[in-house]
C-alpha cells in the first residue's frame, strides 16, 4: 500500500471551526456536507482500493465561490481539492482526512456554443458526454472520449489531460482545450486563452492541463468542438495470436492510414466480455481488434477494405465488418464493458495504464504475460492499441491477506517494462496516487524537482491535491518523515 | 544526464567560434550556463530576431547542437538537437514520405528545430494538424540554473507528471534553453495546400502583423483594415501589412477575442513599443511565478517577450 502524508492535526482540531466559516462564505448550508454518512460518499474515485473519508465536502455553484473557498484555505492552511464526478482511476480524486473537497458538479451549464467558430465554452462539472450531446443537432462534437465520458466532468479532463478510443485520430484533451477561468490558490479569478487558437505569452493551457488539480481550480473551460464525420464503422478481427493482432497494429499504423480507433483485446478479455454481454466475439481467438474507420460511405468502403486485407495479412481468423449501426453498436458493446466484465469474474483489478511505441507491442505483450505468471496474477490485456496506451488489468482478490502489495509491485513491473520500451508510466489516467512512486522511472530528482517549483511557484503551501504525483518516498523513506506541507523528506 | 562535477566537466566548456557562444553538445552548453553569470541572449538560427525587445547580455546559441537524435520512421517520432534547421528534418523526412505537421513561418531563413518550438507559431496546417506545441512528445532543457533536465517523453500518449515540454512552448528562450526536442512526424499525405498569394504583399511592408481570431470575428478586423492582407486556418489567422505601425492592432485583436504579433517592424520601432500582445494583470502574474520557477535570476533573454519577464 502507498503511504499518504500523515494528516495535519492542527487542521483536523480546528474542523468545527472551518465548517462554520466555509459555510459562511457558501452562503447555505446545503451546500456544505459535514455528516459522516454523506462524506463517505466522496471517500474514493476510480481507484477504490483507496478510502480516505475527507474533512468536509464544500459543493460550489459559482466561480466566485471557488475563489472564496480557496482563498480562506490558503489563509487558513487547510488542504483543498476540487472533485468532478471522481471517475479518476489513478487515485486523482482520492482525499485526505484533512481535505476539503471542492464539489464542482453542480457547475454544470453549457454557457455558450459557438458553431461559426466551432467552440464551446462549459462549467467545469459538465460531463464530457454532454457536451456533445448539446452541439450534436449542429452537427459538432467533442473529440476526446474517456471511457467514463458519461459520468466523467471536462473539469476532471483538463486536470488529468484524459484520452480516450478516438484519441488516436483526434489527439487528447490539451489539443482541444483553447481557455479557461483559472482560479488560483490565492482566489484570484485569471482568464487564460479564449476563443482564438493559441495564446500569447506562455503556453498555461498546456501547463494548466494535466497538471493534476494541483496548481490551481478550473471552474470554466473553452472547448475546440469538431465536425461530426458523415458515419463511423468497426470492424472486428480475431487472430491466433496477440503477436499477430500486435504485428497488425503495427502494419496499419505504419501506413500513415491511420482509422479513428484501434482496439485491442486479450483472450481473458475476450472471454470476460462475452461472458457478460454477448456481443459475438470468436471465444477461439488468442486475440482481437476492433477497428473503427469513419468519414463518407464510399470513404468508409475504401478505408473498411484496406484494414480487412490487411488484417487477413497477418493471419486473422475470424472477420465482421459492421454493415448497419445495431451490428456496429454490438461490435463495440463487449469493448465498452469490458471493465464490467473483468469485474464480473475477479472480485477486484488494477487497471495499468502504461504507453509504448507501436512496433514494441508483441515484445511488451509477451513480457506482461512473463511478469503475471511470475507472480501468479491473471491480466486480462485491453488496449487503445494505435496509439500504443496499454490497459493491463492484474485481476485480484482483495480479502487475501497482503495482495495488494503484491499487485502494486506487479504493476510497478509493467510500468518499469513498458520504460524500458522508450513508453512512459501513464498514457491517459494520470499520476495521481496510484503511480507517484513510479515517476523516478521516467525522471531524474532533478527533472521532478523542476515540476515541483512550479507547483511551489502556484501553491507554495502545497495545499492543493497534495501527496500525489511526486513521490514521498525517493529513497524509501517512511511516510512520518516527510514534510507533509511539501512532499520532502 | 546532467554531469555532477563542475570542475571536471568545465574543461570541456566550448571555445567562441563567432559573436555568439556555440556548444556541440548539451552538456557542455549546461556547463557554459552554471559556469557563468549574468543574462544571456538566448538564440536559435536568429530567423525571427526581428520580433521582439533586443536582449541585451552575452549572446549564446544553439546552433551547434545538431543532429538527428532517434528517429522510428513506422511511429512517426523523430527527436533532433536542437539546432537542427529545418531544411535538415524535411529532408530526412522526405526519404520516408513524411513531414513536420506544423510548417512553420520560415522568416527567409532556415529556422532551428528548437526556435520552431521556443516561438510556437503554428503554420498553415495548424487548424487540422496542430501547432508545434501540439505536436511536441518531449524535450530536453537547461533551465536557469543550468541544470539539463527532460521532460515528457517519446510516445504520443503521456501524462506522467506536468506537460512541462508543451509549457516551455511560446516561451521564446525566456524559460529555458531547449537542447534536443521530441516530435509527431506524419505521413505527406495529411499536408495541406501552403499557397498564401497574398502573403507576398503583407510581407513586403516594412510592418506586419500577425493575429489570431475566433474566426467569426475575423472579419470586422479585416474590414476596417486597409493595407494588405493574407488569410489562413479557414479565415481564424490573419496577416496584415501595413507602412505605419498600426499600433492599434494589439487593442483590437483582444478587443475581438484574439492576440497579435507584431513579426516585422523597423528596429528602431521595436526598441520602444511591445510586439507580443499585452497581457492582463493575472496572467502577468502567473507567468511570473512561471518564470521564477524555470530561471529565478532572470538570465534567460530576460525582457524579450515583455519588459518584467
Amino acid at each position: 500500500m502507498l503511504n499518504l502524508p500523515s494528516p495535519r492535526q492542527a487542521v483536523l482540531d480546528r474542523r468545527e471551526s472551518i465548517a462554520r466559516d466555509l459555510r459562511a462564505i457558501l452562503g447555505r448550508d446545503d451546500l456544505l456536507i459535514t455528516s459522516a454518512n454523506e462524506l463517505k460518499g466522496f471517500e474514493t474515485d476510480g481507484l477504490a482500493c483507496y478510502r480516505t473519508v475527507p474533512m468536509l465536502v464544500a459543493l460550489a455553484e459559482t466561480t466566485m465561490q471557488v475563489a472564496a473557498v480557496l482563498r480562506y484555505c490558503d489563509e487558513n492552511e487547510v488542504p483543498v481539492m476540487a472533485r468532478g464526478a471522481g471517475t479518476s482511476l489513478a487515485g486523482g480524486a482520492l482525499p485526505q482526512q484533512d481535505t476539503v473537497i471542492l464539489g464542482l458538479s453542480k457547475m454544470n451549464e453549457i454557457l455558450e456554443v459557438n458553431p461559426e467558430n466551432r467552440t464551446a465554452r462549459v462549467q467545469a462539472g459538465v460531463t464530457n458526454r454532454n457536451i456533445s450531446t448539446a452541439v450534436d443537432d449542429l452537427g459538432l462534437f467533442y473529440a476526446p472520449d474517456p471511457s467514463s465520458q458519461i459520468a466523467c466532468t471536462i473539469g476532471g479532463n483538463v486536470a488529468m489531460n484524459s484520452g480516450g478510443a478516438h484519441c488516436l485520430k483526434y489527439g487528447v484533451t490539451t489539443n482541444h482545450i483553447l481557455g479557461l477561468t483559472f482560479v488560483t490558490m490565492e482566489g484570484e479569478v485569471v482568464e487564460i486563452g479564449g476563443e482564438a487558437y493559441d495564446l500569447p505569452g506562455y503556453d498555461l493551457l498546456g501547463l494548466i492541463v494535466g497538471a493534476e488539480g494541483q496548481l490551481g481550480v478550473v471552474t470554466e473551460v473553452t472547448v475546440r468542438l469538431m465536425e461530426k464525420p458523415d458515419a463511423a464503422r468497426p470492424l472486428l478481427a480475431g487472430f491466433d495470436s496477440a503477436v499477430d493482432a500486435g504485428a497488425c497494429v503495427a502494419a496499419i499504423m505504419a501506413t500513415g492510414r491511420t482509422p479513428v480507433a484501434i482496439e485491442f483485446m486479450d483472450r481473458p478479455a475476450i472471454l470476460a466480455c462475452e461472458r457478460f454481454t454477448g456481443a459475438g466475439y470468436p471465444t477461439d481467438a488468442q486475440a482481437l481488434l476492433i477497428i473503427e474507420v469513419e468519414g463518407s460511405e464510399a470513404e468508409i468502403e475504401t478505408e473498411l477494405a484496406f484494414v480487412e486485407a490487411m488484417a487477413r495479412d497477418h493471419g486473422a481468423r475470424s472477420l465482421r465488418v459492421a454493415e448497419d449501426i445495431v451490428s456496429a453498436e454490438n461490435i463495440w458493446k463487449g469493448r465498452k464493458s469490458a471493465f464490467g466484465a473483468i469485474g464480473q469474474i475477479s472480485p477486484d483489478y488494477l487497471c495499468m495504464d502504461g504507453t509504448i511505441p507501436v512496433t514494441k507491442l508483441p515484445d511488451v505483450l509477451e513480457e506482461i504475460y512473463a511478469i503475471g505468471d511470475r507472480y501468479g496474477f491473471e491480466i486480462a490485456n485491453i488496449f487503445h492499441a494505435g496509439d500504443g496506451n496499454m490497459h493491463p488489468l492484474i485481476m485480484y482478490d482483495s480479502h487475501r491477506p497482503g495482495v495488494l502489495d503484491r499487485v502494486e509491485d506487479c504493476g510497478a513491473e509493467i510500468l518499469r517494462a513498458c520504460v524500458d520500451a522508450g513508453g512512459c508510466i501513464t498514457g491517459e489516467h494520470g499520476v495521481g496516487i496510484e503511480k507517484r512512486d513510479h515517476m523516478p522511472l521516467m525522471f531524474s530528482a532533478q527533472d521532478l524537482e523542476q515540476m515541483k517549483a512550479v507547483k511551489r511557484g502556484f501553491d507554495p503551501k502545497w495545499l492543493l491535491n497534495g501527496g500525489k504525483v511526486f513521490p514521498l518516498t525517493e529513497t524509501g523513506i517512511p511516510a512520518e518523515q516527510v514534510d507533509p506541507t511539501t512532499g520532502l523528506v | 544526464m546532467l554531469r555532477t562535477d563542475p570542475a571536471s566537466a568545465s574543461a570541456k566548456v566550448p571555445v567562441v567560434h563567432s559573436a555568439a557562444m556555440e556548444c556541440t553538445t548539451p552538456e557542455a552548453l549546461a556547463c557554459f550556463v552554471r559556469d557563468t553569470e549574468g543574462p544571456l541572449a538566448v538564440e536559435g538560427a536568429g530567423t525571427k530576431a526581428g520580433i521582439g525587445f533586443a536582449v541585451e547580455g552575452r549572446a549564446i546559441t544553439t546552433r551547434g547542437l545538431q543532429g538527428i537524435t532517434y528517429f522510428e520512421p513506422q511511429e512517426f517520432v523523430l527527436g533532433a538537437l536542437a539546432g537542427t534547421r529545418l531544411s535538415v528534418l524535411e529532408s530526412e523526412l522526405a526519404k520516408h514520405d513524411l513531414i513536420l505537421p506544423f510548417s512553420p513561418p520560415r522568416f527567409g531563413g532556415d529556422p532551428s528545430v528548437g526556435g520552431i518550438v521556443a516561438t510556437n507559431l503554428g503554420g498553415a496546417e495548424r487548424e487540422s494538424l496542430g501547432a508545434p506545441r501540439d505536436n511536441v512528445l518531449g524535450a530536453q532543457y537547461i533551465n536557469g540554473r543550468g541544470e539539463l533536465l527532460k521532460a515528457g517523453g517519446r510516445v504520443v500518449k503521456n501524462v506522467s507528471g506536468y506537460d512541462l515540454s508543451r509549457a516551455l512552448c511560446g516561451s521564446w528562450g525566456t524559460l529555458a534553453i531547449l537542447t534536443e526536442i521530441t516530435i509527431k512526424v506524419v505521413p505527406k499525405a495529411r499536408a495541406v495546400a501552403q499557397d498564401e498569394p497574398g502573403l507576398d504583399a503583407v510581407w513586403a511592408c516594412p510592418f506586419v502583423w500577425r493575429v489570431s481570431l475566433p474566426r467569426n470575428r475575423a472579419g470586422e478586423l479585416l474590414n476596417s483594415f486597409s493595407g494588405p492582407s493574407a488569410q489562413q486556418w479557414s479565415g481564424a489567422l490573419l496577416w496584415l501589412g501595413s507602412h505605419g505601425a498600426a499600433d492599434d492592432i494589439h487593442a483590437r485583436a483582444a478587443g475581438l477575442g484574439g492576440h497579435a504579433l507584431l513579426v516585422q517592424s523597423p528596429a528602431d520601432y521595436r526598441a520602444d513599443h511591445g510586439c507580443f500582445q499585452p497581457l492582463s494583470p493575472g496572467v502577468v502574474r502567473l507567468q511570473q511565478q512561471v518564470k521564477a520557477a524555470f530561471d529565478p535570476e532572470h538570465r534567460f533573454n530576460p525582457g524579450r517577450m515583455y519588459k518584467d519577464l
